[in-house]
């Protein structure tokens, strides 16, 4: 069986979800927010607000229309720095067009498709790394 | 590769190029581009690095969070803006609640939205 190595253990609390604290770098600027680890959503989605608090202006970048199980809403890529659990990687993420979209979502692209991520649930513990980190791989 | 232009940068590059500054709306575009991509390329980090800031975020974030699970229901629909488990500011508008806590001296509070479906089961997207 394989065995992999991990940069950072975290021990998270909330039974809401897997909430993990966000440095959202663009340029010279941050703001910092607890964004949900989503394994199922296909990109990194942010509040507006967070754009904003950096200086992105949200309707500069590339739109898409982010489909749900409730409808959907429209976001605007742009490029940014995550930090996140000591690890920092650049990616595309998506900003909300309508302020009122309430969720921080870490997703696929962007964010899990840069990790190595594990997780135990049950004891509310999660271990991270870069993908590029030594993973240690016995078979 | 078809590009389509909004309508009033179409405008601009328009302008430009009859302005004599480009020859053609071709070459203003790729220079744009060209710049914007170095431009960005340049004021990355080098992906995966060790990020101290955000570790130290990942201390503070127990208490905060425990802040966010014991006062949730007082501030149901408000912004909040936390440093290391004390509520700093707090308002309906997200961008006063941040420059309030910048006007206390916490550069860079954790944002907060406390949405009433947060208190509901997560279902996915």
């Amino acid at each position: 069986m394989p065995k992999l190595n991990f940069r950072i253990e975290y021990q998270y609390k909330d039974e809401q979800g897997i909430l993990l604290p966000v440095a959202l770098r663009y340029a010279d600027r941050e703001t910092d927010f607890f964004a949900r680890v989503d394994t199922g959503a296909s990109f990194c989605i942010f509040q507006r607000l967070h754009a904003e608090t950096v200086g992105i202006v949200v309707e500069s970048g590339a739109p898409m229309w982010i489909s749900t199980v409730t409808g959907g809403f429209r976001a605007y890529a742009h490029r940014v720095a995550l930090g996140v659990l000591g690890i920092e990687v650049e990616a595309t993420v998506y900003f909300a067009e309508n302020p009122a979209m309430p969720r921080d979502v870490l997703g696929q692209t962007g964010w899990l498709d840069r990790m190595r991520l594990g997780l135990v649930d049950h004891d509310r513990q999660l271990y991270l790394s870069h993908y590029d980190d030594a993973a240690d791989d016995e078979r | 590769m078809d590009v389509t232009l909004q309508p009033e940068i179409e405008r601009m590059v328009l302008d430009r190029v009859q302005s004599g500054e480009y020859s053609s709306t071709s070459e203003l575009v790729n220079t744009a581009v060209k710049n914007l991509l170095e431009d960005e390329h340049a004021a990355m980090p080098e992906s995966g690095k060790l990020d101290l800031k955000s570790l130290e975020l990942a201390k503070d974030a127990p208490a905060n969070l425990e802040w966010l699970h014991r006062n949730r229901a007082a501030f149901m629909g408000e912004w909040v803006a936390l440093h290391k488990g004390r509520l700093i500011a707090h308002g309906k508008n997200g961008m006063d609640v941040f420059h309030a806590a910048q006007s206390q001296g916490i550069n860079l509070p954790l944002m907060h939205r406390i949405a009433p479906e947060e208190s509901a089961s997560w279902g996915g997207w």
